[in-house]
Order: C-alpha cells, then structure tokens, then sequence
C-alpha cells in the first residue's frame, strides 16, 4: 500500500486497479469482478464508473465508496486506498450483501500482509 | 522447564475438562491466527463452493451439445462440492457456525455469483417452467468458469499465507482445495483457449476416475503413473 499521496495517471477505458498496477503500485484486491470489496476505497473526489462491478449498490455511491478493480474514472479522482472494513461496516448497517472476511487485515497478528496500512490517498488524473 | 515435567503437553491454559474452550482453537491463535477472522474468512470461502455448486449445474446444463466440456465441468462443480464439505467441519471445529439461512449464505459468498450468460445476471424471467436461456454459448460460459475458479484461487492463497506455519490443519485443507481449483483454472484456459481463440494451451489434464473424484479433497490417490 503507497505511503502518502500518489499520482497515478488513468485511461477513460481502463480500471483504476489495472491502471495502478501499470505504475508498481500494489493495492488490495481478491475477486477482480467488483463483488468482494477487498478493493474498496473512499472516494473523496470525482465518479467512478461502476457499471462493470457484478454487486454495487446506489447506497454504496451515496456513501462515497468504490471498487476500483472494476471502477473507471468519469473525472479526476482523489481516492484513499483501505476501506473494506468501512465499506463492509456500511453494508451491515444498511443490510445489503457483503462478505464478512474478504481483506487481509486482522487475520493475522504482527501483520505480514503487504496490504498493511492504508495511504492517506492518492490523486488520480485522467489522461 | 519442559525438562521438569514428565509429561508437558498434558496440561495447559485450558483447565481439565473445560468444555468452553478448545485447546485447537487455542494453540492456533497463540501462533498467531486471529481465530475469529479466520472463521469469516472460511464461512465466505464456504459460501463461494456453495453457491458455485449451484451455478455450476446450470452452466454444465446449457453446455449442451459438448459433451467433452460438459464432463469437466462436472469434474469441476463435484470437487467444489466436496471443497465446501471439507472446509465446513473445520468451521465448527474452531468454534463457528455457517449462517442459519442458506441466502446469507449466498450473500457472503466471497467470489461473484457464477451466472449463465445471457440470464441478465440471474434475474431471467422465468414466465413459465420451459422459459430457458437459449443464447449461452460455449465460450461465454467458460469464460464463467474459468473467473470464478480464479476467484476461488485468490481466496484459498490467502488462507494458504493465512495459516502456514501457524494452523497445519487448516493450512492442510486449504492446501488440497487450492490444488485442485489451479487445476480447474488450467482445464476451463485451455478449453476457452481452442474454443474461443483456436490456440492450444494445453493444461496437463488426465481424466478423472469417475466425475468428482477430487484427488486432493477426497483422501483419493490422484493419476501418477
């Protein structure tokens, strides 16, 4: 997970995971089809396309979550990497579907996970 | 001193005849497994197998016609069958329970609902009993396949890294099931491979026993010649 913020540039057709990906950079992510959340980030500015995610609801928008393994961007985005926990909290209080144990944090104490603390967010241009 | 001891491993933080407490769960989590999530992430991993068990038998359904890709996908949807019942002990063992509603079952499932194509994800009309789906073809529905046995792969890796060297017995179990969907991954590449893109990429694939065999999950040897 990237310390700090971090600029990664992202085409109008690609993921936002493919396209972070492309610049080394190494963020959660489990089912790949925008269902299991491991991927889910806050976003704090901009839309993200959700239309390729197989279960996003409109709650989830409103919430200001996304899952950018399925996501692109509809404008410049500033995005904090690390919500699972959050998005999955949310997803119990409004009783929608959401898997209770996708995301490694916790799992294992003195964590060995590359996936260990969250940034404090990255930018994301479009290009 | 375990040298002062005649027999060390016959007392420990649980008291003699606690019944609350599992000396299993308690040796696991003092290498370090924080049980709790460790039961979330099997009920979810659980629900995945279940629910791809279901999806499967549609799918091997509406490969009708193909009769070599219908018997590997049903070697596939019986081992992900026996994946659920090999994992779904271990969940009560540490002390959990799956859901008591076979749709929050569903719900949690980790990996995406496995759909036939052309189903508008599930929600197909169903005006009366003969209302199938009649425009799934091959390739579309083994491009299903295959993302939802790579799904399967991430998730029992990650219980893999979760439980080496700290649970030997879920770390086992998790091992088998993983062997065996990398396997399923290898089949349903190199079927949509000559299917869709008429190129060979060969798996390594020897027929089951009988459809189901599951050679990792089911204690059964597995084809060494």
């Amino acid at each position: 997970m990237p310390r700090g913020e971090v600029s990664v540039p992202v085409r109008d057709d690609e993921f936002i995971l493919a396209a972070a990906r492309r610049q080394g950079l190494e963020l959660p992510s489990l089912c790949e089809q925008g269902w299991c959340i491991t991927c889910a980030v806050e976003l704090l500015e901009g839309e993200v396309d959700q239309s390729a995610s197989r279960r996003f609801y409109q709650d989830d928008r409103e919430a200001g979550f996304a899952l950018i393994c399925t996501g692109m961007p509809r404008s410049n985005l500033r995005l904090r990497p690390g919500a699972t926990e959050k998005m999955r909290a949310f997803r119990i209080s409004r009783r929608l579907p959401v898997p209770r144990g996708t995301g490694l944090r916790g799992a294992v104490r003195g964590n060995l996970s590359p996936y260990a603390s969250p940034s404090k967010g990255g930018e994301l241009e479009r290009e | 001193m375990l040298a002062d001891t005649a027999k060390p491993h016959a007392q420990g933080r649980v008291p003699h005849g606690d019944l609350t407490q599992r000396v299993g769960v308690e040796q696991i989590s003092a290498r370090g497994v924080d049980v709790d999530t460790l039961i979330e992430k099997l009920v979810d991993a659980a629900g995945a197998e279940f629910t791809t068990y279901y999806y499967y038998t549609i799918l091997r359904m509406y490969l009708a016609g193909e009769e070599d890709y219908k018997e590997i996908c049903e070697d596939a949807r019986l081992e992900d069958r026996a994946h659920f019942e090999l994992i779904t002990p271990r969940i009560y063992e540490l002390g959990g329970t799956i859901p008591y509603d076979i749709r929050t079952l569903a719900d949690r499932a980790g990996c995406p609902d496995a759909y036939l194509p052309g189903s508008s994800n599930g929600q197909h009309a169903m005006a009366n009993p003969r209302d199938i789906v009649t425009n799934a073809s091959a390739a579309q529905i083994l491009e299903v396949l295959l993302e939802a046995e790579r799904c399967a792969i991430r998730t029992w890796s990650e219980v893999c890294d979760l439980t080496f060297g700290k649970d030997p017995r879920t770390y086992d179990m998790a091992m088998r099931i993983l062997n065996e969907e990398v396997e399923h991954e290898a089949w349903f590449i190199e079927l949509l491979s000559k299917e869709r893109d008429g190129v060979s990429r060969p798996s390594g694939h020897f027929r089951r026993g009988a459809p189901g065999d599951a050679p990792y999950s089911k204690n059964h040897g597995f084809y060494n010649p």
